[in-house]
C-alpha cells in the first residue's frame, strides 16, 4: 500500500493536466465554484435544514430517504454518464506495471476511485444529512458517520458494478436489447410512479415497497428510524448492501469482459455503406462510406438511436399531461411539435459533438489525402443528419396513426418543419463543436462524457431542448398554429445554418488543422 | 528530368518552437533516400510540410518539380505517405481501410478491391476479417499503413520510421518491395534510427540535427562496398560512426547504479 499515496498524487496530477487546456480551466473553475458552494450549502445548510425540515414535518425518515436517494441515484448517474471515479481511475492493466499484487491492484484502484472529487463530494453529502441529524438529536455522532460512510462506500461500489454491467451488456444485441427494455421502463415508469404512490405526487419513492430495501432507505432507516429497533434493521441491510456488492463486484473483475471479434470472418465488399455513398461520386463516397461506418458501429449511436423515439413519446405525453390539459387532444400535438425538434440530437449523441475527435491518429489521413479537407466536414455533415433524420418519417407516420385529432396538411408541415429546424440547427452546432473543440476520445469506448467544455455546453443544450422543448411546446403551440408559417422559415434558416456551417467550417478546418492535430494526436 | 524532392530554405516554426531550420535538400528521382536525425530533430515535421500536412512557416519545397501547397490535390495523387503516427481509422476493417485509401487516391472499385487482396494476403493480414484496426498489434497497424501507402503505386514514397516493431520477415518483404520501386525508377524517402537497415538499403543519406539543421548529405553506397566515407578528415566505414560524428554523439553518462 505504499504506493497509493505516489498513485493518488498522479491521479490528481492528470487531472489537473487535462484542466490546464484553455476550456479545461473554465471547467474547472466552474466545477470547483459548483463544488465549494455544494459543500458549503450541505454542511452549512442542508444538513440542518434537510433535519429541520423533516422534524418539523414529522416526516424524518422519508426526507433522509429522499435526500440519500436523490444522492444516490445522481452520482451513479453522474459516474456512469461523465466518467468520473470508475472510469476515470486507474485500470487494472495499468497497474500491472507496478510491483502490486491482485489484491493490492484491487484496492489501490479503488482507493484512488473513491478519491476522486465526485465521490468525495458524495461523502460530504451524506455526510452533512447525517451530521444534521446528529446535531438535532435525531440519531447519535458515533451512528452517523459511520452510516453515512458506508452508504457513499455502498453508491462507489453500485456504481462500479452498474457500468460494468451495463459494459457487458452493451456488447451484444441482446445484452442492448435488455438495456433497450430497461430504459424503456424506467422511462415508463417515472411519469407514472408519482401516482400510484399512496403519497400522491408529493411522495415518490413510496410508489414501489421494493426501493424501501435500497442502501439509501437503509441508511435513512438506520439514522432516522423511529425506533432502536428498526435503526438496527437498516444499519444491517446497509451493511449487507456494502457486503454484496463488493462480492459481486469482485466476482465480475475476475472475469475479465472478452472481446467479440472474429478473426476468421471472411472481408465483405461493397456493403450497405459503399453503395449508398457511391451515390455521391469518386471524392465525396469513400469519406461518406469511413463516416457511415463509424456512426454504425459507434456505442453512442447504438445506444441512443434506439431509445429516441420511446424517449420522445414519453416527454411528449408527459408535458401533455403536466399541462393539465388532458382532455385537449391538441395539447399532445403542441407537445410533440416541440420535442420533435429536439430529435436531432437524440440520436447520435456525443459522436457529432467531437466527429474528428474520435478518429485519432486518423485524423491527420483527412490532410494527406488528394481531395479538400472541407469534404471531411461535409461528409461528417451529411452523415450526422441521417440518423435523426431517418426517425422524423416513423414519428410522423406514428402520428397520423396514433393521433386522437385528424391531421391536416399544416399540422403535418409544422411537425416536418419543426423537426428539420431542430435537426439542422443542432448538427451545425456539434460540427462547429468537433471543428473548434475537439478531443481526443477512443472511438470503443461506451461510458463516460470526455467531450470539451464547448461540446458538453452543446450536450447539455440538447439535454434541455429535449426535456424542455415538448413543454415550450404546450405553452406556445396555440400561437404557433395561427403564425405557423414561421415553422417552415425556421427550417429554411436552419438548413441555411447548416450550408454557411459546412462551407465555413470547411475554411475553419483547413485554417486550423495544426491545432487539431495537436489536440487530437494529444501532443496539446 | 526534376528532382523527386527539393527543399529550399525550409523553416518551420510551431508558435515560439522553431522545428526546422533553413533545410535545403534535394533527393535525386529513382533514389532510396535515408533522412536521418536525433529524437525531435524534425524529420517528421519536415515530411508533414513536404507532404502537405503542415504549412511551411517559410521557404520552398517542390515534389516532381512541382510546388508543395496544402491544396495541391493533383499532387498528392503521387505521392504515399506512412506517417509516423500511421494515421489509421480504428473502428474500421483493414480491408475498409485499405479500399478508402485506394477509392480516395482514384483506383475503380475492381482495381482497389483486387489490389486490397493481394496486399492483405502478401502481408499476412488476409485473416483478420472483421476485427477492427483498433485491435491489431502494433506490428500489424504499421503493415497496414504501409499497405495504405503503397496501395496506389505512388510515384515517390515518404515513410516514417517503417521497419520499426515489424517482425524480420515483415521487414525482409518491405525491403524487398521498396527496392522493386526505386528500381522502377519511383523514390523512396524513408526515416529511420535502425542505421543498419539505412545502411543495406539506401544510395544517399541526410542527416539533421535540433532544429531541423542539415549536416551532411551524401552518397552512402561506398560503404556497402567496404569503403569508407571522408568526413572532417576522419575515415568512417559504417553509417552508424558518421552519424555519431555528424550529428554530435552525446557522451555517455557515468550511473554507477546501473
Amino acid at each position: 500500500m505504499n504506493h497509493l499515496p505516489a498513485l493518488i498524487g498522479l491521479r490528481y496530477r492528470l487531472i489537473w493536466a487535462q484542466a490546464r487546456s484553455r476550456s479545461g480551466k473554465l471547467a474547472l473553475f466552474g466545477v470547483g465554484a459548483l463544488f465549494a458552494v455544494l459543500a458549503a450549502v450541505v454542511l452549512g445548510l442542508g444538513g440542518y435544514g434537510v433535519a429541520a425540515v423533516a422534524i418539523r414535518m414529522h416526516r424524518v425518515e422519508f426526507i433522509t430517504r429522499s435526500v440519500f436517494g436523490a444522492v444516490f441515484v445522481l452520482a451513479i448517474v453522474a459516474a456512469a454518464t461523465l466518467g468520473l471515479g470508475v472510469s476515470a481511475a486507474f485500470s487494472d492493466a495499468t497497474l500491472r506495471r507496478y510491483p502490486l499484487t491482485r489484491r493490492g491492484r484491487f484496492l489501490v484502484r479503488h482507493l484512488a476511485g473513491l478519491l476522486d472529487p465526485l465521490w468525495i463530494l458524495v461523502l460530504v453529502l451524506d455526510l452533512g444529512v447525517a451530521a444534521g441529524l446528529a446535531a438535532l438529536g435525531v440519531t447519535t455522532w458515533t451512528l452517523a458517520v459511520p452510516v453515512a460512510v458506508l452508504l457513499a462506500l455502498s453508491n462507489y461500489t453500485a456504481a462500479c458494478v452498474l457500468v460494468d454491467l451495463m459494459d457487458r451488456l452493451a456488447r451484444s444485441p441482446t445484452g442492448r436489447l435488455a438495456l433497450f427494455a430497461l430504459g424503456l421502463a424506467l422511462l415508463g415508469v417515472s411519469p407514472v410512479a408519482p401516482r400510484h404512490g399512496p403519497g400522491g405526487r408529493g411522495a415518490p419513492g413510496t410508489a414501489f415497497p421494493v426501493l424501501w430495501f435500497t442502501p439509501p432507505a437503509a441508511a435513512a432507516a438506520a439514522v432516522a428510524g423511529t425506533t432502536p429497533g428498526r435503526s438496527l434493521v437498516g444499519g444491517l441491510y446497509l451493511a449487507g448492501w456494502f457486503a454484496c456488492l463488493l462480492a459481486v463486484l469482485l466476482v465480475l473483475e475476475r472475469r475479465p469482459i472478452r472481446s467479440r471479434t472474429v478473426p476468421e470472418a471472411v472481408a465483405t465488399w461493397n456493403d450497405a455503406s459503399d453503395r449508398v455513398a457511391a451515390l455521391f461520386g469518386p471524392s465525396l463516397g469513400p469519406l461518406l462510406a469511413k463516416m457511415i461506418r463509424y456512426y454504425t458501429r459507434s456505442q453512442h449511436v447504438r445506444w441512443n438511436y434506439p431509445v429516441t423515439l420511446p424517449g420522445l413519446a414519453t416527454v411528449t405525453l408527459m408535458a401533455a399531461r403536466a399541462s393539465g390539459r388532458t382532455e385537449d387532444p391538441m395539447a399532445v400535438f403542441f407537445a410533440l411539435l416541440g420535442g420533435i425538434a429536439a430529435l436531432g440530437f437524440c440520436a447520435n449523441g456525443a459522436l457529432s459533438l467531437n466527429v474528428f475527435g474520435f478518429d485519432g491518429a486518423g485524423f491527420r489521413r483527412y490532410f494527406m489525402l488528394p481531395a479538400p479537407p472541407r469534404l471531411a466536414l461535409l461528409a461528417a455533415g451529411l452523415v450526422a443528419l441521417a440518423p435523426a433524420a431517418s426517425l422524423v418519417p416513423v414519428v410522423i407516420l406514428a402520428w397520423l396513426a396514433l393521433a386522437p385529432i385528424p391531421t391536416d396538411a399544416r399540422m403535418l408541415a409544422m411537425l416536418l418543419s419543426s423537426a428539420l429546424a431542430g435537426l439542422f440547427l443542432y448538427q451545425s452546432l456539434g460540427l462547429w463543436a468537433s471543428v473548434l473543440a475537439p478531443r481526443p476520445i477512443p472511438f470503443a469506448g461506451r461510458w463516460g462524457n470526455r467531450l470539451s467544455l464547448p461540446a458538453g455546453l452543446v450536450l447539455m443544450t440538447g439535454v434541455c431542448a429535449f426535456l424542455g422543448l415538448p413543454y415550450a411546446g404546450v405553452a406556445f403551440g396555440a400561437g404557433l398554429m395561427r403564425a405557423w408559417w414561421l415553422l417552415p422559415l425556421a427550417a429554411l434558416a436552419g438548413a441555411a445554418v447548416f450550408a454557411l456551417t459546412v462551407r465555413a467550417g470547411g475554411a475553419v478546418l483547413n485554417a486550423r488543422r495544426e491545432q487539431m492535430l495537436a489536440v487530437i494526436e494529444s501532443k496539446a | 528530368m526534376p528532382h523527386a524532392v527539393e527543399l529550399t530554405h525550409l523553416r518551420k516554426r510551431y508558435g515560439k518552437v522553431l522545428a526546422v531550420e533553413d533545410l535545403s535538400l534535394c533527393v535525386p528521382a529513382g533514389c532510396f533516400f535515408g533522412f536521418l536525425g536525433p529524437n525531435g530533430s524534425g524529420k517528421s515535421t519536415t515530411i508533414g510540410c513536404v507532404t502537405g500536412l503542415l504549412e511551411a512557416t517559410s521557404g520552398e519545397m517542390r515534389l516532381l518539380g512541382e510546388r508543395v501547397t496544402p491544396d495541391a490535390v493533383a499532387l498528392k495523387r503521387r505521392i504515399g505517405v506512412m506517417p509516423e503516427t500511421l494515421g489509421l481509422f480504428d473502428a474500421l476493417y483493414a480491408h475498409e481501410f485499405l479500399a478508402f485509401q485506394a477509392r480516395m487516391f482514384g483506383l475503380d472499385e475492381p482495381t482497389a478491391r483486387q489490389r486490397v487482396t493481394e496486399l492483405l494476403e502478401a502481408m499476412d493480414l488476409g485473416r483478420e476479417g472483421r476485427k477492427p484496426l483498433g485491435e491489431f498489434s502494433a506490428g500489424m497497424r504499421k503493415r497496414v499503413a504501409f499497405a495504405a501507402a503503397i496501395v496506389h503505386t505512388p510515384e515517390i514514397l515518404f515513410l516514417d520510421e517503417p521497419f520499426e516493431s515489424i517482425d524480420p520477415s515483415g521487414v525482409a518483404l518491405m525491403k524487398r518491395w521498396l527496392r522493386q520501386v526505386t528500381s522502377q525508377g519511383r523514390t523512396v524517402f524513408m526515416t529511420s534510427h535502425v542505421l543498419e537497415t539505412v545502411e543495406r538499403v539506401c544510395d544517399r543519406v541526410a542527416i539533421i540535427t535540433k532544429p531541423g539543421r542539415l549536416v551532411w548529405e551524401g552518397d552512402i553506397t561506398p560503404l556497402a562496398a567496404d569503403r569508407p566515407i571522408l568526413l572532417d578528415d576522419c575515415e568512417f566505414t559504417t553509417l552508424e560512426a558518421l552519424f555519431l560524428h555528424a550529428a554530435g554523439g552525446r557522451d555517455p553518462a557515468s550511473l554507477d547504479w546501473i
